[in-house]
């Protein structure tokens, strides 16, 4: 009484002025609960009122895990309604038991956030116990970035069939990143879902990857663990408009996509070491992606191109059941239709004939082919194919006949001038009927002999309904 | 052009203190309360701003006018010359001027915009006070806001130790 007995000569307190309402839709404003919590110190009447407003994002960055506990129990008020959890645990080495990470997940649950953010620093580890995702009815939208943390859903044995329990029914956007997490299982509590980022780095259990859903429209699925084994990635899934993936093979892959409206690719895989190959040539690289060329300022159908990159390997190894095994390794990541082949051979002064010619006989290649693109890439270091290297076996090759019956440009790019990059060329335009462009691109500071370039020339001429493109101009008199 | 002038409809607000607005239709109808009345037809002839008074309803006419154009279903006045960029550009300055009140002018407004419902002068009002509070010390928003320190010295350590996160 004491002090509030004194008259002022001070106008009204804002908070006298202003209808309560109205007062929190201008602490609305200030944009986080941190800086709207702080004004509970200006006076009594102002003691808890922002745990009334109606919506709000509550940031808590870089705080110790314990101060966040905390935090999350003050706002947890009958009535507090979050919009943004934002949780960014700092940087503590150590270890927290999964018993306290779970009473976390629990409090961030119980402010029920429309989007969740929720992330562990790189050197915090949850203990290796399953902890329980509890249920974010309202989140539209969640992050959770850790490492390793083990998620279980809470699941009612035939809950789901009959649609009364939906823990994550309003789910949109799902980011995952490090966490384990039966994706079978979660999945299906989530009807809404349209994005799912799926980051399995440095995850050791989770080799496989199953995602079926009837709702989503976006995949990403990084995936760059160079130890497993198996690896299994499985989308059913009959709107997936966008598919990313990426991922580093060890062992065994697994792929099966069924996404029938799929549109826009982005494909890779990635050898550690050479596990699939033919003769001499191992695979180190596959991907599929949508030709960014085409269709962006027309709207065409997505035209999708198959990547390979391949390089010889150290050691001649021989490939166990090389040729099955090599072209079902590439059949796996075909992932849609596809009319493009691009192909990055590292030579290393080998002849490539043999092998590409082989590698074009295979039949998905071989009937879908439209764009052939050959990169050929030289070392800087000269080196040297040795005598009756495997390479040219068997040299029958230059009198091969294969079908190429939709074949309309090749592109080959690195030519060294040398006579049996000639042999190939000649081949091709004898296997490819309906060939309508051919571009050939010297390799950096080659000068091919005349004689070679007037084979060249001569091969264009007789084949006079193709456009030939070649940069062999100022060298002999190239046509045109 | 004359059908311009001539097919704008007007409206008439009366502040309690009994003064007449004669705005625009289209003016009046920032004010999602009034567009309610207009659309469910209780307004035939002069509609009764309550609490508001004339001085504070002709700064709210005066914004009105100002942002009609621009959040206009026609924006017939907008796509004359002026780029859409360089107008918001050039509303944001007429803002600023416009909200360089007193504080009490100023509440006033925050309450005329919540009863009249006119989102942008809402937010304006709002943020401006908002901006006034944060990067100020607790001494400098309780002086702003009139607000006396009524806790304890031992209650406001309570405090500080409940909301600590807030502080850190």
């Amino acid at each position: 009484m004491g002090r509030s007995g004194k008259r002022s000569e001070r106008p009204a307190d804002l908070i006298s002025v202003l209808p309560e309402d109205l007062l929190l839709q201008i602490l609305e404003h200030l944009g986080s609960a941190r800086a709207a919590a702080g004004t509970s110190l200006l006076s009594r009447r102002w003691r808890g009122l922002w745990t009334r407003l109606p919506s709000l994002t509550l940031s808590l960055h870089d705080l110790p895990f314990g101060s966040i506990q905390t935090a999350l129990h003050r706002a947890a008020r009958p009535g507090v309604y979050i919009y943004h959890l934002n949780i960014r645990v700092a940087g503590q080495a150590g270890m927290i038991g999964s018993g306290s990470f779970s009473s976390l997940l629990l409090n961030a649950a119980s402010l029920s956030p429309v989007e969740l953010r929720l992330a562990l620093p790189r050197n915090l580890q949850v203990s290796c116990m399953d902890v329980t995702l509890p249920s974010f009815h309202r989140a539209t939208s969640m992050d959770l970035r850790a490492r390793a943390l083990h998620l279980t859903v809470f699941a009612k044995p035939h809950a789901v069939s009959n649609g009364c329990y939906v823990p994550f029914r309003s789910l949109e956007r799902l980011s995952l990143s490090g966490c384990h997490i039966d994706l079978a299982t979660f999945i299906p509590f989530c009807p809404r879902l349209r994005v799912l980022q799926v980051n399995t780095t440095g995850l050791i259990d989770m080799g496989n990857i199953a995602i079926h859903s009837a709702s989503l429209e976006e995949l990403v699925v990084e995936h760059g663990n160079r130890w497993t084994r198996r690896t299994h990635v499985s989308v059913d899934s009959p709107v997936l408009k966008q598919l990313t993936a990426s991922f580093h093979a060890c062992g065994n892959i697994g792929v099966s996509i069924l996404a029938p409206m799929l549109d826009k690719v982005w494909w890779r895989c990635s050898y550690a070491k050479p596990i699939y190959g033919l003769g001499l040539w191992g695979l180190s690289e596959v991907g599929f992606n949508t030709d960014a060329g085409r269709g962006a300022c027309v709207q065409l159908p997505s035209v999708h191109v198959l990547s390979l990159h391949i390089s010889p390997v150290q050691d001649s190894v021989s490939f166990p059941n090389a040729d099955l095994s090599f072209a079902a390794e590439i059949d796996k990541h075909m992932v849609t239709n596809f009319s493009g082949l691009d192909l990055h051979l590292s030579t290393k002064g080998h002849m490539f004939g043999t092998f590409v010619l082989h590698l074009l006989g295979m039949h998905r290649i071989h009937t879908a082919l439209r764009n052939l693109k050959i990169v050929l890439l030289r070392s800087e270091v000269k080196d040297a194919c040795p005598v009756n290297c495997l390479c040219d076996e068997p040299k029958n090759w230059r009198t091969e006949t294969i079908t190429l019956a939709d074949l309309e440009n090749m592109e080959i790019e690195g030519i060294g001038g040398e006579d049996h990059e000639f042999d190939f060329l000649k081949v091709i335009f004898g296997c490819a009927p309906v060939l309508k462009r051919v571009t050939v691109k010297l390799s950096d500071g080659v000068t091919p002999s005349v004689d070679w370039c007037t084979k060249v020339n001569n091969i264009f001429m007789a084949y006079p309904s193709v456009e030939c493109n070649a940069d062999l101009v100022s060298r002999a008199k190239a046509v045109r | 052009m004359a059908t311009r002038e001539a097919g704008k409809k007007m409206i008439m607000l009366k502040s309690p203190d009994g003064m007449e607005f004669e705005v625009e239709e289209a003016v009046a109808m920032e004010s999602q309360t009034i567009r309610k009345m207009i659309e469910d037809d209780c307004a035939d002839t002069a509609i009764l701003i309550p609490n508001i008074n004339s001085k504070i309803l002709s700064r709210v006419i005066e914004y009105c006018n100002k942002h009609v154009p621009t959040t206009g279903a026609t924006g017939a006045a907008a796509s004359d010359t002026v780029a859409p960029a360089a107008l918001a550009e050039d509303l944001k300055i007429w803002d600023a001027e416009f909200i360089k009140v007193n504080r009490a002018t100023r509440f006033d407004l925050i309450q005329a915009a919540s009863y009249l419902n006119i989102k942008g002068l809402l937010d304006l009002t709002s943020q401006t006070t908002i901006d006034t509070i944060s990067d100020n010390s607790l001494e400098e928003i309780r002086s702003f806001l009139s607000t006396k320190n009524d806790y304890l010295p031992e209650e406001e350590q309570t405090i500080r130790r409940e909301n600590q996160w807030a502080f850190q």
